[in-house]
């Protein structure tokens, strides 16, 4: 009888499967494999695209800076690196899964960074990482840097010089460009702990002569310009490498590979950012740790903007769309559409779980936004602010798994793009 | 009911589910059973462990003649590295109850590379200068809770000794306690909330991606410390304990293996021949860690003052080998056994 009925089950699934297939496709149309890819390395071009526009602007803004430092010009500075953030933040999405991104990546968002390397800092409220030889080098101060037995020449402070000094004498921590750089140096040490407010340095750490505060202005003026104009290069890089219609960049690389290594990289990508990166360390290691110094905009207390970008480009991955700068909105074929051609239910429910994490972090934002930053959410006593970081988590990795649904449905079994050694 | 060809096609996918069910299931129970048993001892140990840590101490801080003391710190130091053997080895049970409340970061905070466990001790201390209870520990952040916690006052060499310090001394009794009931508790309750797992397939999944993640976690505390030469970096620098950790993490992978999931590569020739290779694998890194010399800190700290060849050759060879394992661990044994492994904590940077 057993026999018997696993053969008529066999013979049912081999008639029933098809037709259902065959139906579910009717219904809604899947995009190919190849079309989501291809529309994946649009929104990559738009996205970063708009991080060289807004970079473009800040290195304005900076330069109007150092021509006349006073509160205005620094106030328009770091008005335009909060706003180059927002696209940045958004390509992030990027960097897990394309090597080419994670190895370009630590010359412009590296964090956490000891900023003794870069200038001057409270000694007494400064810590930095154990072993860090270079943690107080303070390059603005020394036209010659001493770490270990080796010494450098920083006389001149060019972008080369300071991309050279990344990661010196081996420490991650020694980070010399990129975001966080131009932030520590327009923001200052967030000297508050986990009480209000951010860094405080003054325009007057700009200014010429006599009214130079904290010494050394004009080689903190070259230093600022240096690391602008690197961020500029960087991005200018990384959008040729995604470009339409070349045949020498990664864009035509990846779409030149299977398109099936093409969606493992997306799926690389959205669930090492959500659950590894920033569920795990930009936000439950601040949070179970109450450690400022794990904040991720710790300088300028953006980090509530920051997370919330995170999340938003990996819907954009998902969703298949993106809003410009311009707010113009880029769209096309999806996971999501694959998703929901191959099992509508499965790709509901999926949906509900992006669409919490996107309410959490909003609910993030609009606390912080109401007064309540991130560095202060995280401290000890704080139970509202550990309750709204603990939602924001807890959503995350609830809409990792989703991710990992909606790959199985798709048929992506191996999640690692790299099966080399994933050095991510 | 009326039967329509829908209908009929219905009631036969039904019992064909009901058959499959049938067929495939029985088996895993045995299967989940000894996973069941493992955990259940994993954790069992762990409590033994951190008791006598706990006792350990609480003699530590009673003690007042001079003679006794030396001897005291000695005991409750060993007792500290059998809590943290107990410890790396539960560390593989990456799912459940210990991950859905966030219990492991409470045993453990790990990497440390601001030295936020001494910072986060000190800080305690100046905020509980008069007495310090359990409640107010559990309410502080996790990095003073757990072993890193009692690894810095039990074995920093440069901060007050906890001998004849009442403070530090109430605060590793507290630490020690919290301990205990946290052990306590995942022993107790950890299978509360049955495992998802339904047929053999999810066994498998899960057995595969608790080892996966445990033997990527493990790699990356070894290689954090020996690719960056930092010796401030291995996991626990203070006690020179690190490479102990890293050959016990091994043991308890290996039995996780062998007990766990080699039964599922006997079925071919080639899964039989794969998993010899594994077990080999094994056995290859734990001997090559017992061989090394007992301090990591000090090697690094050779290598970084005297560019020592002999010792950084050793460590080459050592994570060369260790990188083998993870992958076939990884990558091959996943694909072997027609499993996914899912995102994991690893992930990111």
């Amino acid at each position: 009888m057993l026999r018997q009925t696993a053969l008529t089950c066999l013979l049912t699934s081999i008639v029933a499967l098809p037709l259902s297939v065959q139906a579910n496709a009717e219904k809604n149309q899947a995009p190919s494999l190849k079309a989501i890819v291809g529309h994946y390395a649009d929104i990559a071009y738009a996205n970063y695209s708009d991080a060289l526009q807004t970079a473009q602007t800040l290195q304005k803004a900076i330069n109007q800076l150092t021509k006349k430092p006073n509160e205005e010009t620094l106030k328009q500075a770091k008005q335009a690196w909060l706003q180059a953030r927002i696209p940045y933040q958004q390509t992030e999405v990027f960097r897990f899964g394309n090597k080419i991104v994670d190895d370009w990546e630590g010359q412009v968002n590296a964090w956490p960074l000891d900023e003794g390397l870069i200038d001057y800092v409270d000694s007494e409220r400064y810590e930095y990482e154990l072993g860090n030889s270079g943690a107080s080098a303070n390059i603005i101060a020394n036209k010659q840097i001493k770490v270990g037995s080796k010494t450098i020449n920083a006389t001149n402070i060019t972008p080369e010089l300071l991309a050279s000094l990344n990661e010196l004498g081996g420490s991650e921590a020694n980070v010399a460009t990129g975001y966080h750089a131009i932030e520590f140096l327009l923001w200052g040490q967030d000297l508050h702990g986990t009480q209000a407010g951010a860094g405080e340095r003054k325009a007057t750490d700009f200014m010429p002569g006599k009214q130079c505060t904290n010494q050394h202005c004009d080689r903190r003026v070259a230093y600022l310009k240096a690391a602008s104009e690197l961020l500029v290069n960087d991005l200018t890089d990384m959008v040729t490498q995604w470009a339409p219609k070349k045949s020498d960049n990664y864009r035509h690389e990846l779409l030149s590979d299977s398109p099936k290594q093409g969606l493992r990289k997306m799926f690389y990508g959205m669930g090492s950012l959500a659950l590894g990166e920033l569920a795990g360390e930009r936000m439950k290691v601040a949070l179970e740790a109450n450690s400022t110094e794990d904040e991720h905009d710790c300088f300028s207390d953006n980090t509530h903007n920051s997370h919330y970008y995170n999340a938003q480009g990996i819907y954009n991955i998902f969703f298949g769309k993106y809003q410009r700068i311009d707010g113009s909105t880029v769209t096309g074929p999806s996971v999501a559409d694959l998703v929901k051609a191959k099992q509508p239910k499965t790709a509901q429910q999926i949906e509900k779980l992006f669409n919490t994490t996107q309410s959490s972090m909003q609910t993030l934002i609009d606390k912080a936004e109401k007064g309540m930053a991130f560095d202060q959410m995280i401290a000890a006593n704080n139970k509202e602010g550990h309750t709204i970081i603990g939602n924001a988590i807890q959503s995350l990795v609830a809409q990792t798994e989703g991710i990992e649904k909606a790959a199985k449905v798709i048929g992506i079994n191996n999640l690692n793009p790299d099966n080399a050694d994933h050095a991510f | 009911m009326k039967k329509t060809p829908i209908n009929h096609f219905r009631h036969l996918y039904k019992r064909c589910l009901l058959v499959c069910c049938i067929l495939v299931t029985s088996p895993v129970f045995a299967s989940l059973d000894n996973l069941i048993k493992h955990v259940d001892t994993t954790y069992t140990n762990l409590t033994t462990q951190v008791e006598r840590l706990h006792q350990s101490s609480q003699q530590l801080c009673k003690t007042t003649s001079p003679n006794q003391q030396p001897a005291n710190l000695t005991a409750t130091q060993q007792a500290w590295r059998n809590a943290m053997n107990a410890w790396v080895k539960a560390d593989l049970i990456n799912f459940g109850l210990v991950v859905d409340e966030n219990i492991a970061w409470r045993f453990q905070f790990w990497p440390d590379k601001k030295n936020l466990v001494k910072r986060k001790v000190e800080q305690f201390l100046q905020q509980h200068s008069d007495t310090i209870t359990d409640q107010q520990l559990t309410n502080a952040s996790v990095i003073v809770q757990g072993l890193s916690a009692a690894e810095y006052l039990l074995f920093d060499s440069k901060t007050s000794s906890i001998v004849n310090n009442k403070q530090r001394c109430q605060l590793l009794v507290a630490i020690s306690s919290v301990l205990v009931q946290n052990s306590h508790y995942l022993q107790k309750h950890w299978n509360t909330q049955p495992l998802d797992v339904k047929n053999q397939h999810d066994y498998l999944t899960l057995v595969s991606n608790a080892l996966a993640s445990y033997l990527e976690k493990t790699y990356k505390k070894w290689s954090l410390a020996v690719l960056k030469q930092n010796p401030y970096f291995a996991e626990s620098w203070r006690s020179q304990h690190s490479t102990v950790n890293i050959q016990q993490s091994l043991v308890a992978a290996d039995t996780w293996y062998q007990q766990l999931i080699e039964p599922y590569l006997q079925d071919t020739k080639a899964k039989k021949a794969f998993a010899k290779s594994i077990s080999t694998s094994f056995q290859q890194n734990i001997t090559q860690f017992k061989q090394l010399p007992a301090s990591l800190f000090s090697m690094l700290q050779t290598i970084k003052q005297h560019e020592k060849n002999s010792a950084k050759e050793l460590l080459q060879k050592t994570t060369q080998q260790f990188r083998q394992l993870k992958k076939q661990i990884t990558v091959y044994l996943p694909k072997t056994l027609d499993v996914s492994i899912g995102f994991n904590a690893n992930d990111g940077d």
